[in-house]
């Protein structure tokens, strides 16, 4: 966590840009968390996600509107089919693992919900050094699901019973109570992600969104 | 050439009108019309009204409307499209889209439901004759985008909205914290905070904040017009919101206030937090945080003062 105050000192923006940011949606609401203090309450942020969070804003506010930058950094689902090639092109999915998630899905094009799955399965590979097959299976547990997903504010838990993983889908603001015998191994915020993969592959994909309108200057400029 | 039309009784109404009257239950479908009067079940489909003053039961469909105001209940569907929407009543808009949105205006005299209605001129304040004389049955609801919402009525925001700048001269009632680009109270304000770019806050005893956050912010017993708000699209003069506010002395409470720039009288808060701070008469605050300049009343109480 990080205080208000050191973020401000740390990144050097300004009150008023940080509350413009939250009124913009750049910013969660929900990554604002007020504690007790001896001034009363003192807002707090989680570090890491805030500080990448207004490194990102900083490096592309004057790239693209703040609409177009709301819609990136938001929890909004890109309209987009994704091939097997495409994959190969996100670096982020573990090229090994590519034939075992089209076995899992059934499939060899896949919508944005199912690249982010796979973004997040793959981390698994180097956090818990999960094994092809249960990959495979991860996804064949989940996949009938993730058609009802219309947006990246879902939290991926995955957890293991004697060393078979499991995976359970819920939404952000959602609170949850599991058995205790489930050993959780890892949750993945899909918005992390999502925002992680709008901005690094805007570009290289021309990612557009359900309702948005880009006008012709910003078109010119994702073509780039 | 447009006709005039005098709408009396079940009718239906399209194509050019100059001035359309009506009485009784009129239908107006892919018109252009100047100007609308009258009272009676009105319904309004795919159309452009440039002028509309009526009372009662009023339906529009996907129609434009340039200065709109009405006394009953409106119910808007598809997208509507207003430069001047002010209405008494209940509204209820599926998609209502509009430069100025007020709950006030300056005239109205309506038989409403076969009721008595009483409109007061001088504070715009509309009452069922039946009800008691704090219910102003003027409600909100459904879908508002606005350029400016003018609030001259104790006024309880429910609907979905989004408003970049808000005059509020009376009391405006919110659950959570308030964000638009600039808000102007000159009444009393009940919410969690406010989240603003610019923001004036005349102080009031009955304002009830826990957070005034934003860019420029100023707290003041003075009534206060800067530039900003003479830039504020608007049907009314800085008169109509300074007419009746006295000064009140009264210290008002506000537990935290951040913003880049700061200024302050007669308020009493935990923490201030800015750039460029200056605490006035009559402030008490617990503890000032600023970063570039600070400056103190003597005639204000600061517990703490540190540069950041």
């Amino acid at each position: 966590m990080i205080s208000k105050k050191d973020l401000l000192v740390m990144t050097g923006i300004s009150y008023g840009q940080l509350y413009r940011w939250k009124r913009e949606k750049l910013i969660p609401e929900d990554w604002f968390i007020k504690q007790p203090s001896f001034t009363g309450q003192e807002t707090f942020f989680p570090r890491d996600k805030m500080l990448s969070r207004i490194k990102a804003i900083q490096e592309l506010k004057d790239k693209y509107s703040l609409e177009e930058l709301s819609k990136i950094l938001s929890p909004e689902v890109a309209e987009r089919s994704f091939s097997i090639d495409d994959l190969s092109k996100i670096s982020e999915i573990y090229s090994g693992w590519v034939t075992a998630f089209t076995e899992g899905f059934e499939k060899n094009n896949f919508n944005y919900i199912e690249v982010v799955i796979m973004v997040a399965i793959s981390e698994l590979r180097i956090d818990c050094e999960i094994p092809v097959k249960q990959a495979c299976d991860l996804v064949r547990g989940i996949r009938g699901f993730l058609d009802k997903i219309k947006s990246t504010g879902y939290i991926l838990v995955i957890f293991d019973i004697e060393r078979a993983y499991y995976a359970s889908l819920y939404q952000e603001q959602a609170t949850i109570f599991m058995d205790n015998r489930f050993r959780i191994v890892k949750e993945i915020r899909l918005n992390d992600i999502s925002s992680k993969l709008k901005i690094k592959y805007r570009n290289k994909f021309n990612f557009e969104f359900s309702d948005e309108v880009i006008d012709q200057s910003s078109k010119e400029y994702s073509r780039e | 050439m447009r006709k005039n039309i005098l709408a009396i009784g079940e009718r239906t109404v399209y194509g050019d009108v100059g001035r359309l009257m009506i009485a009784g239950e009129v239908h107006v479908v892919n018109a252009d019309v100047k100007k609308v009067y009258g009272a009676g079940e009105l319904s309004i489909e795919n159309s452009y009204i440039e002028k509309f003053r009526a009372a009662g039961d009023i339906t529009a469909n996907n129609t434009r409307f340039d200065d709109f105001k009405s006394a009953g209940d409106v119910k808007l569907t598809g997208d509507c499209l207003a430069n001047i929407f002010a209405s008494f009543g209940t509204v209820e808009a599926e998609n209502l889209e509009c430069n100025i949105l007020k709950n006030g205006s300056d005239n109205v005299n309506v038989i409403r439901n076969g009721k008595q209605v009483v409109v007061n001129k001088q504070y715009h304040i509309y009452k069922n004759s039946s009800s008691s004389s704090d219910n102003y049955m003027v409600e909100f609801k459904g879908k508002y985008k606005a350029q400016t919402f003018e609030n001259f009525l104790p006024f309880t925001l429910t609907c979905k909205f989004e408003f970049r700048n808000i005059l509020s001269k009376k009391l405006l009632i919110y659950d959570g914290v308030l964000e638009c680009e600039r808000l102007y109270s000159f009444g009393s304000l009940q919410m969690e905070g406010v989240n603003a770019e610019r923001i004036y806050i005349k102080t009031n005893i009955d304002t009830k904040l826990e957070s005034v956050v934003g860019t420029k912010i100023v707290i003041s017993d003075k009534i206060y017009f800067d530039n900003e708000f003479k830039a504020v699209p608007k049907t009314t003069n800085e008169k109509d919101f300074s007419k009746d506010i006295m000064p009140s002395k009264a210290i008002m409470e506000i537990a935290q206030i951040e913003g880049d720039d700061i200024v302050l009288d007669n308020v009493k808060a935990n923490s201030v937090c800015g750039i460029n701070v200056t605490i006035g008469d009559m402030c008490i605050i617990e503890r000032v945080e600023y970063k570039d300049k600070i400056n103190i009343s003597k005639k204000a109480i600061v517990n703490e003062v540190v540069k950041i």
